[in-house]
């Protein structure tokens, strides 16, 4: 009888999925490939329109160099945490851990403080004679995005540092290897899956965010997320068949970057059972 | 050593780097114009205007019932689930996963797409309404609430703390109620904790699902945002503290310094 309970609410779970998440992704799917008559491919041919085309094409180069900076700056701060005290690798770690998941309006609005119009360290800037940033920009944007990626790649970092132990660079040292070598020998290959997959993870991330560039913007800067909420909320534009296939193409991009950040999950993992 | 300095300069500046936004932030909130290095002079004028208004503070309880309800309802999903699932199902454990995983492939803006579509025709027109905001949020914070509860459950023995109360005669509810729930409550309200955070600052779903209709705290934000930036500034605290409180208090909880959700 109780058994019969539970299974039944792993049912009623299965369809609260089914009906929120995997039937939205369905229709999604048939939007973008139907129209009223049938099978058509017109909703692709419009994604393809120079608008939407240029919206892709900003947010694959966006995403590319915010996972970069955030990739290269966060892994370099998971090996300074690495090195040091627990203390710090858990205040640090944790800090990093709740910025990595701090986007959306606040985030926007803090760096409109920042670098706006009238913004602080803007202030500051023309007060030393220096070029003044103007965060509305497009080509500005990715500082904004550094602010959750670096955390991010930082904390996604931690373990596969972890795996390497201290006295393996002692021993290192104890053959006759520079830090140097010892890096480019043992460390760089044992940190090389998960740092390419978390790269990959980062830019999934960078590829997938709405709020903070529409809270910023306003929507002005065309991005593909951007222009698949205008183009279903009708406030520029109404073309939800567009929209349907423009988020088809962006499921599509975060399935292969889930895909490829599992894989190197996987791949890490046996690098470091047969390291240990 | 020269290279402990590097690292420990680069340490310091990650922290500036992570504090600094929040810090101007509230600054900005308490200052009365700043077109200087420094503010010009300070005040407490935003604030008190901010929480004069009635808006902000139905906004506030809005996003605070949305944030409950959303995490309550997938925690009240996922333990009973994945009770069932370690006792009785476990070839759906993977599943499972799969499927909690399933929003990084669809964020917020996807999601609401599909939605819309699906629940504008009766009959079931629910958009527009909390009633499919709720869901939809309980969708999007899946991956922090599983997080939280397969952890609460790798850490308990599920399997063999009810195989020894089965075997003085207990059965599945009383086993779930009063052997497994006090057990994995501690490890999923810390984690949960962190769901809440992200349902609290759930801003897409709730633009394009809900939008003016349903006021909640962010879209508040965001619509406020070009009136007064000193109070803008206050509500974004709010925001940073909210976040960051949650955040710390969920971080206290536990030994690892993972907050996130790694997928």
């Amino acid at each position: 009888m109780t058994r019969f309970l539970s299974i039944g609410i792993v049912i009623a779970f299965f369809l609260f999925l089914t009906l929120f998440l995997v039937l939205p992704g369905g229709y999604l799917v048939l939007t973008a490939f139907t129209n009223k008559t049938g099978l058509t491919l017109e909703h692709w041919t419009e994604a393809t329109k120079p608008l939407f085309f240029r919206a892709l094409n900003n947010s694959v180069g966006l995403s590319l160099q915010s996972a970069l900076e955030g990739g290269i700056l966060g892994a370099l701060a998971a090996g300074a945490l690495w090195r040091s005290s627990p203390r710090t690798q858990r205040f640090l770690g944790g800090l990093s851990g709740i910025a990595a998941n701090f986007a959306g309006v606040p985030l926007a609005f803090a760096f409109i403080v920042l670098f706006g119009v009238s913004g602080v360290f803007n202030y500051i800037l023309q007060g030393i004679g220096l070029e003044t940033i103007d965060i509305y920009r497009r080509q500005n944007l990715h500082i904004v995005y550094l602010y959750f990626q670096v955390p991010l790649m930082t904390v996604l970092m931690l373990p596969a540092f972890a795996a390497i132990q201290k006295d393996w660079l002692e021993a290192a040292r104890g053959l006759g290897a520079s830090p140097l070598v010892f890096w480019w020998r043992v460390g760089i290959p044992v940190l090389l899956p998960t740092l390419l997959g978390s790269i990959v993870l980062l830019f999934a991330n960078s590829f997938g965010a709405y709020a903070t560039v529409y809270a910023l913007s306003q929507g002005s800067i065309n991005l593909l997320p951007t222009q698949i909420g205008f183009q279903v909320s009708g406030q520029v534009g109404y073309n939800p068949g567009a929209a349907a296939a423009l988020a088809c193409m962006m499921a599509f991009v975060l399935l292969l970057s889930l895909v490829i950040y599992r894989a190197s999950k996987r791949w890490a993992a046996k690098l470091e059972a047969g390291a240990a | 050593m020269i290279w402990t300095f590097v690292r420990r300069s680069y340490l310091v500046l990650l922290f500036i780097f992570l504090t600094i936004p929040i810090l101007m932030t509230l600054i900005y909130s308490l200052s009365t114009a700043w077109t200087t290095l420094l503010p010009d002079g300070i005040t407490l004028k935003a604030w008190s205007a901010l929480f004069a208004d009635s808006r902000f503070w139905s906004a506030a309880g809005r996003s605070f019932l949305l944030s409950l309800a959303a995490v309550g309802l997938s925690i009240a999903f996922l333990v009973p689930t994945l009770f069932a699932v370690t006792l009785y199902l476990p070839k759906l454990a993977a599943a499972l996963e799969f499927l909690s995983l399933w929003i990084f492939v669809f964020p917020g803006v996807i999601l609401a797409v599909g939605l819309i579509r699906i629940f504008s025709n009766p009959p079931l027109a629910i958009s527009g309404t909390p009633w499919l905001l709720i869901p939809a949020v309980t969708v999007g914070v899946m991956p922090f609430a599983y997080r939280a509860v397969a952890n609460a459950f790798e850490a308990a023995n599920v399997r063999e703390l009810s195989e020894a109360a089965r075997s003085l005669g207990a059965n599945d509810l009383q086993i779930l109620l009063w052997v497994i729930l006090p057990t994995v409550l501690p490890g999923v309200l810390s984690g949960g904790v962190l769901a809440l955070s992200a349902a609290f600052g759930e801003f897409s779903l709730a633009q394009l699902i809900v939008g003016s209709a349903w006021e909640t705290l962010p879209y508040y934000q965001y619509l406020t945002n070009s009136q007064d930036g000193h109070r803008s500034a206050a509500i974004s605290f709010i925001a940073f503290a909210v976040a960051w409180g949650l955040g710390a208090f969920a971080l206290s909880q536990k030994k690892d310094s993972s907050s996130v959700v790694v997928v």
